[in-house]
């Protein structure tokens, strides 16, 4: 478009000097013609005439160069400072979107990765760049963000075990009367929360790691994963009066999960569902299949659990170890669910899809729950617990 | 005085009834919002410990549905609210406040710190004397000290609660109901005479002349 202008400009200097030149030429020749008319009278006028016709056209043609001469001058240095006028514009015109990218990108700070260029305008290749140097902060104030909160909750949750450490010890050691049994058992409560404690600061470590190294999906058998932890946990577990089972498909199931995240993950899971259950309850580990998810779903006869706080990540005070399990399943692209069982206790459900853009949302709500109804029926002996 | 702690982790539930016990008040500890609600609507709580995140819902709007009146607390008396969370954002002190708690406190916390925000609570509606004091009777809670005339009082954790609570509502009639209601816990058998012997052996601890006079078929009241 610039270049079109500069061509016109010229274009019009061009015309507009033919032109003058044209005239010019045009009212000499009238002055010429009038010369000859005068001459004709006279012998020696004739004469005079020739040389004259020769002196004007040696003049004529002494003017017209000279005209030329200072007209291209003239134009050339109108079109030169015009040229100069218009790179200008031009340059600042198309360096002015860089020059908001590079403000931008000055002021962003880590805490502040709201500010986006927004650059509007053709499709070219600064838009793109914009555009590309926007998504590129999408990406980042997502993860950031997600970090963040990962990381607010888990020392919100350390503060519960830490509470927990420091009360007992004050109130014993502010008690003459406490006796050699009191310190024991203050030693035992104060053993469990200091393992509470080294299980978050791993869990804050393995994702510290992983976000360093990402994930390395791997295809898995997550049946495996489900009768390692049940074997694991289950002795603890049943120290407590609960017991772990797992209600596994009868045909192998393949997964694409980081097999160490994902038993992580479950792990937690399964340690917030005995900790909900009550003595000689029983919880679930149960697996299934279905289009292009994978559902792994801890079951347990608790009181039943706040959906809303165990997802929306409300978890100042509990200690649920949430965080974690949220942000692994944000690493497979998956879903987590949280449902209260209209029998009692509750049902959270970890879902993995086959490839990262699958085609269906995973079940959720009564549709989930109608996936795992049949959870548990051979347990069915044991004694379930009232909701409330 | 008579306080309620509701917080789901039982260790330190445990370590908080303990220590407030210590300090000579009755605890009852509840481990859920709907214990909770069981528990203020059958007893008149002077103080109630608040955790915000409970397995079946948030201690905010616990606090939140007893200002409104939705649930019933027990007794003329609204119980004051101690909100005790691991949740230390600004926002979060200024939910929990402007949900009706008198006082937050964040974990993990000192001990000492939340005994003296409960004798703060508990002196707020009495006029604000961290000291009480009648007829030469003092009896200081933070020290656990009373002294008449200057001697001190050799009294034993439940007397000297008993003889705080008569020094809260002087010139009140108590009955032995209330009394058991505000200085002994739920574990207190109502149908003892617990309360008859622990006046009695108080009222020989103090001396003469006599303070505590009993009405017949009412109660007792420290004149």
């Amino acid at each position: 478009m610039t270049s079109a202008l500069v061509f016109s400009v010229a274009g019009l200097a061009l015309a507009g000097f033919y032109f003058v030149t044209l005239r010019t030429v045009q009212s000499l020749t009238v002055t010429g013609s009038r010369l000859q008319a005068v001459l004709i009278d006279g012998e020696v006028g004739l004469r005079l005439t020739q040389v004259e016709m020769r002196t004007i056209e040696s003049l004529f043609k002494e003017f017209v160069l000279n005209q030329l001469a200072v007209w291209t001058i003239g134009i050339l240095l109108v079109l030169f400072g015009l040229s100069l006028l218009v790179g200008w514009v031009v340059a600042s015109r198309s360096l002015r979107p860089i020059d908001e990218i590079t403000s931008v990108a000055r002021d962003i700070q880590a805490t502040d990765l709201d500010r986006r260029i927004g650059l509007e305008g053709p499709d070219d290749e600064l838009t793109r760049l914009a555009n590309t140097f926007d998504a590129m902060l999408d990406r980042l104030s997502g993860s950031f963000r997600s970090q963040q909160r990962f990381l607010a909750h888990t020392s919100h949750d350390l503060r519960t075990p830490l509470a927990v450490i420091r009360s007992n010890l004050e109130v014993i050691s502010n008690d003459p009367d406490a006796t050699v049994e009191d310190w024991r058992q203050t030693g035992e409560v104060v053993e469990r929360a200091a393992d509470r404690i080294s299980v978050m600061v791993d869990d804050l470590l393995a994702v510290a790691r992983q976000e360093l190294a990402g994930a390395t999906l791997t295809s898995i058998d997550p049946a495996e994963i489900v009768t390692e932890l049940v074997s694991d946990l289950g002795p603890a577990a049943r120290a407590d009066g609960v017991v772990i089972e797992a209600d596994l498909p009868d045909e192998p199931v393949t997964v694409m999960a980081d097999p160490d995240m994902l038993r992580r993950a479950i792990g937690n899971l399964v340690d917030n569902a005995v900790r909900e259950s009550q003595e000689g309850g029983s919880v679930s580990v149960a697996l299934r299949r279905e289009g292009e998810w994978t559902y792994l779903g801890v079951l347990d006869r608790g009181p039943g659990i706040d959906v809303d706080l165990a997802l929306n990540g409300d978890h100042g005070d509990g200690g649920m170890g949430l965080g974690i399990v949220r942000q692994i399943v944000a690493m497979h692209a998956g879903r987590l669910s949280a449902v209260v069982r209209p029998e009692g206790g509750s049902v959270l459900s970890i879902a993995v899809p086959d490839r990262s853009d699958p085609s269906a949302s995973p079940r959720d709500g009564e549709r989930l729950l109608e996936l795992y109804r049949w959870s548990g029926i051979h347990h069915a002996g044991l004694p379930t617990h009232d909701t409330r | 005085m008579r306080l309620l702690v509701v917080e789901d982790e039982p260790d330190l539930a445990a370590a908080i009834v303990r220590g407030l016990s210590r300090a000579g008040h009755a605890v009852d500890a509840a481990t859920s919002v709907v214990d909770a609600e069981l528990a203020v609507s059958s007893v008149e709580y002077d103080v109630v410990i608040l955790d915000w995140n409970l397995p079946d819902g948030r201690g905010v709007d616990l606090c939140a549905r007893m200002r409104s009146g939705e649930i019933e607390t027990f007794g003329s008396l609204e119980p004051k609210v101690l909100m005790l969370t691991a949740r230390d954002s600004v926002e979060d002190r200024v939910a929990g406040l402007d949900a009706g708690a008198d006082d937050y406190l964040v974990k993990p916390f000192a001990f000492a710190e939340l005994e003296a925000r409960v004798r703060a609570l508990l002196r707020r509606d009495s006029g604000g004397s961290p000291v009480l004091s009648a007829d030469g009777l003092v009896l200081d809670p933070a020290a656990f000290k009373a002294t008449r005339d200057g001697r001190v009082l050799p009294l034993t954790v439940k007397e000297f609660a008993l003889l705080e609570y008569f020094m809260r509502n002087r010139g009140e009639v108590l009955s032995q109901e209330r009394l058991l209601e505000h200085v002994w816990d739920e574990m207190a058998d109502p149908f003892t005479n617990t309360v008859r012997v622990t006046v009695s052996n108080l009222r020989k601890k103090l001396g003469e002349p006599q303070v505590i006079e009993t009405v017949p078929g009412r109660g007792y009241v420290l004149r």
